[in-house]
């Protein structure tokens, strides 16, 4: 699975679309995919109200002439409905078709749009007035608190931080304090350490680089959000260095560290409620940070190794030529 | 405003390839305009969802993910972008493909391959050359 498919996971708002006019409906889909929306586009009335019941949509644009039921009828239907008639519906109207606006009163549109749109930004900020989206970074704000919430329903009540809390109730109890905190670092932290991951105990406490080992000691397998249920998502570390093994519980020694608790079967317990989810969030996450700051420094990194690489190889030619 | 007026017009140009962008470039550079340019239709959607604005758009017929023809088509669906002329650039030219791309809003066909004084002329019976030189002249 891509970090691209992945991102199916987090999209938040369902849009459905019909309208008869194939160049709308592209439009319409190229334009909302971008803005992380999901949209479904049908060109007909009947599977309208099909795929309405089907996808649930948190929003629907409806041409007011459709072929079948029209979007007044279906914009009717919906708000007749208990149970859906919170959904807004916002009917598009085509330039020389006439349009009645009693009409639209009277079956409780949220709104009307003129085909050809102004902009197609018009469109986009209709849509996000009604489903009250003000905040352009509302994708990644949803994001973080997506997973916030899978962190806490993943980990905290599942895994143990001593024999009778749960990691929720040890937090809830005030968790470490900065002292606390502070005795778990190794003491010979450099100051300007601040990306690199520490972990507390290991014998040799080196700095550890995350994007130059991740790739290589981590693979990390991912369900897509249709995968048939049990899905087992897949954590290996392997045995490169400087990565640390969380076997070597013998290693540990430093005595103020919180891993009470054998830290091989922390990694169990983690590797098992660990949700599909929470995964591709994080990986997202990851591509996402890689953009721009890690990609400088991974570059920083990986240019010179390469350029040695290279010469090397063309002195070796050299020499044997 | 006078700086609205002095404004250096953009011309959108996508082909996937890029010595056609390269060529088309340096032709739209040389007359005053600035050139914009995307490697596929769907870079050329994003563009011209953009704010930016416009003066003429040179999509070439054949490109991967949104054909010329195609981005056409979805450019009628704003009222804004319907208002640029959009020139079609292609290898292969037949009656039904000309009607095609005329019934979805182009305005004019530049034939591959074509010269540097093909391009100026099709392109200068919708956008006004804006060389210096040129203007002083009109003046």
């Amino acid at each position: 699975m891509t970090f691209e498919e992945s991102s199916t996971i987090v999209t938040h708002h369902k849009i459905l679309l019909a309208d008869d006019s194939v160049s709308i409906r592209k439009v319409v889909e190229l334009t909302f995919a971008d803005e992380g929306f999901d949209v479904t586009a049908v060109g007909d009335g009947d599977a309208a109200m099909q795929k309405f019941v089907e996808i649930q949509p948190d929003l629907v644009l409806v041409d007011v002439n459709l072929p079948g039921p029209s979007g007044y009828q279906i914009c009717e239907m919906i708000k007749q409905d208990e149970s859906t008639k919170s959904i807004p519906v916002v009917l598009l109207v085509g330039s020389f078709e006439p349009f009645d606006q009693t009409e639209a009163e009277r079956v409780g549109a949220d709104g009307f749009l003129t085909k050809p749109f102004q902009s197609i930004r018009e469109l986009v900020s209709k849509v996000d007035e009604l489903l009250g989206i003000d905040n352009p970074e509302r994708a990644v704000i949803a994001d973080t608190e997506d997973i916030d919430n899978l962190y806490v329903s993943s980990f905290a009540e599942t895994i143990r931080v001593d024999d009778n809390l749960t990691a929720n109730e040890y937090l809830s109890n005030g968790g470490m304090d900065d002292e606390m905190i502070e005795a778990s670092y190794p003491a010979d932290v450099p100051a300007d350490a601040g990306t690199a991951f520490f972990v507390p105990g290991m014998e040799e406490r080196e700095q550890v680089d995350p994007f130059d080992t991740l790739a290589d000691t981590i693979d990390i397998s991912i369900g897509k959000a249709g995968d048939e249920p049990p899905f087992e998502p897949r954590f290996v570390f392997d045995d490169a260095e400087p990565f640390p093994r969380f076997e070597d519980e013998e290693t540990v020694s430093n005595e103020d560290t919180i891993h009470d608790e054998p830290v091989a079967e922390t990694r169990d317990a983690v590797t098992k409620n660990i949700s599909p989810e929470l995964i591709a969030l994080i990986a997202q996450k990851v591509v996402e940070k890689l953009s721009d700051k890690v990609v400088r420094e991974i570059a920083r990194d990986a240019v010179p190794r390469i350029a040695e690489k290279l010469i090397r190889e063309a002195l070796e030619e050299d020499n044997k030529g | 405003m006078s700086t609205d007026k002095h404004k250096i017009p953009k011309i959108l140009v996508a082909d996937d390839d890029p010595e056609i962008l390269r060529l088309v470039r340096q032709v739209l550079e040389s007359d005053g305009f600035s050139a914009v340019t995307a490697a596929d239709g769907k870079e050329a959607y994003k563009l011209l969802q953009s704010e930016e604005s416009f003066a003429a758009a040179i999509l070439d017929l054949v490109m991967p993910f949104i054909e010329g023809r195609e981005l056409v088509r979805y450019m009628q669906s704003e009222r804004r972008l319907m208002k640029i002329p959009v020139i079609i650039m292609t290898t292969e030219l037949s009656s039904r493909l000309s009607s095609d791309s005329f019934s979805s809003g182009a305005v004019a066909f530049l034939p591959k391959p074509f010269t540097d004084s093909q391009l100026r002329t099709t392109l200068g019976m919708f956008v006004a050359s804006h060389k210096p030189g040129d203007v002083e002249k009109t003046r």
